[in-house]
């Protein structure tokens, strides 16, 4: 190239520069998130392009606005991945469309424990399922809680659960809770 | 018609419109934006052999391929863009006769004209499909589909700018290259 050509080649050049490596190393510093919210926006134009298919509402971003409430500018920021949003508003939209957006693996060992044959076939489980108060099993925080009516606790004081009780020991302590929380700790 | 410096000094952008960015930055926008590639998709689903969902998900992983090796390639002295790009030869351009896949090929496409020995201008890209309707054909031609004849018609206006300004001679006119 000579020298005519690259004087006419710097004068066609502008004074501004591009924005591409300041967008690049964003995103390459903010990978983790971006990668989670894209997901995000995919699962959602997907469940949006079925409802379109099938005529159920919200079929597109203008419809999902007014289910959850906003601005149609903030759905169309949510689906181009470029929102770092909160677990509420993601519970919110997956609610909506009936779709789950995010999954925390449930601690292992504590899953396995409580889903786990042994424990289908407790004589526990017959007894929650006459009684429609009780939820049980809820595991938090490798506890296992249940929350039931002092009546029903007192009922439970003569049940034996041989096998549940060679894994755990029940802290029966309603006599001084005013919501009779019944702990059975691992 | 501008002409912007992009993240190394020997690789230039053109950049079309006040309110666009320029080419290249441009093309990361929407190569990164679900909702671009979901409309582009959902427009050229017979073109793909695969779902929507899975399409948008190859796009974005070529994407930020190509993004962290133009990033490395800041990094590197000298700075070979020769190495990165591969001339099109008219290949594209006329009609290109599709053999059997034994991979599966990049999608994504960026392309330049080449002004001197590692000095190119991005006049645009585009996803250049492969599957479906484009597979049967068993030939493919930029002409045969919107969004390729589009940048096809940009890489000419690109071409005859520069020759209107001296910057190119006719010597130059197949030196069309592409990422």
């Amino acid at each position: 190239m000579n020298m005519k050509k690259i004087d006419k080649l710097n004068s066609l050049i502008s004074e501004k520069k591009s924005g591409w490596l300041d967008k690049a190393k964003w995103r390459e510093e903010n990978e983790v998130w971006l990668d989670i919210s894209f997901a995000i926006a995919v699962k959602i134009l997907g469940a949006l392009r079925e409802n379109k298919k099938s005529n159920v509402f919200p079929k597109n971003q203008k419809e999902l606005a007014e289910a959850m409430d906003c601005s149609p500018q903030y759905i169309n920021k949510v689906l181009k991945g470029a929102e770092n949003l909160q677990l509420e508003t993601i519970s919110k939209i997956g609610n909506i469309l009936e779709i789950q957006l995010i999954e925390v693996p449930k601690t292992e060992k504590i899953a396995q424990e409580v889903y786990s044959p042994d424990w289908a076939a407790e004589p526990i489980n017959s007894y929650v399922a006459n009684r429609k108060q009780i939820e049980f099993p809820k595991v938090k925080r490798g506890l296992l809680a249940a929350s039931l009516s002092k009546t029903q606790k007192i009922e439970q004081k003569g049940i034996a659960y041989t096998s549940m009780m060679n894994k755990f020991t029940f802290e029966e302590d309603f006599d001084n809770d005013p919501n009779y929380p019944l702990k059975i700790v691992a | 018609m501008e002409i912007f410096r992009t993240f190394v000094p020997s690789l230039l952008a053109f950049k079309f419109s006040e309110d666009e960015p320029d080419e290249l930055e441009k093309l990361f926008d929407q190569w990164e934006d679900p909702f671009y590639l979901n409309e582009f998709f959902e427009e050229n689903e017979k073109d793909i052999d695969i779902s929507i969902e899975e399409a948008i998900e190859k796009a974005r992983s070529e994407s930020k391929f190509l993004r962290k090796k133009l990033i490395n390639l800041t990094a590197s002295k000298p700075i070979r863009l020769n190495e990165l790009f591969k001339n099109l030869n008219n290949y594209e351009i006329k009609p290109k006769l599709l053999s059997p896949q034994k991979a599966p090929n990049r999608w994504l496409r960026l392309y330049a004209i080449r002004i001197d020995k590692n000095v190119y201008i991005i006049t645009g890209g585009t996803i250049k499909l492969d599957g479906g309707a484009i597979a049967a054909t068993k030939q493919y031609r930029m002409q045969d589909r919107n969004h390729t004849n589009e940048e096809l018609k940009k890489i000419n206006r690109c071409r005859d700018f520069l020759l209107d300004e001296g910057v190119i001679d006719e010597e130059s006119l197949n030196e069309i290259f592409e990422l």
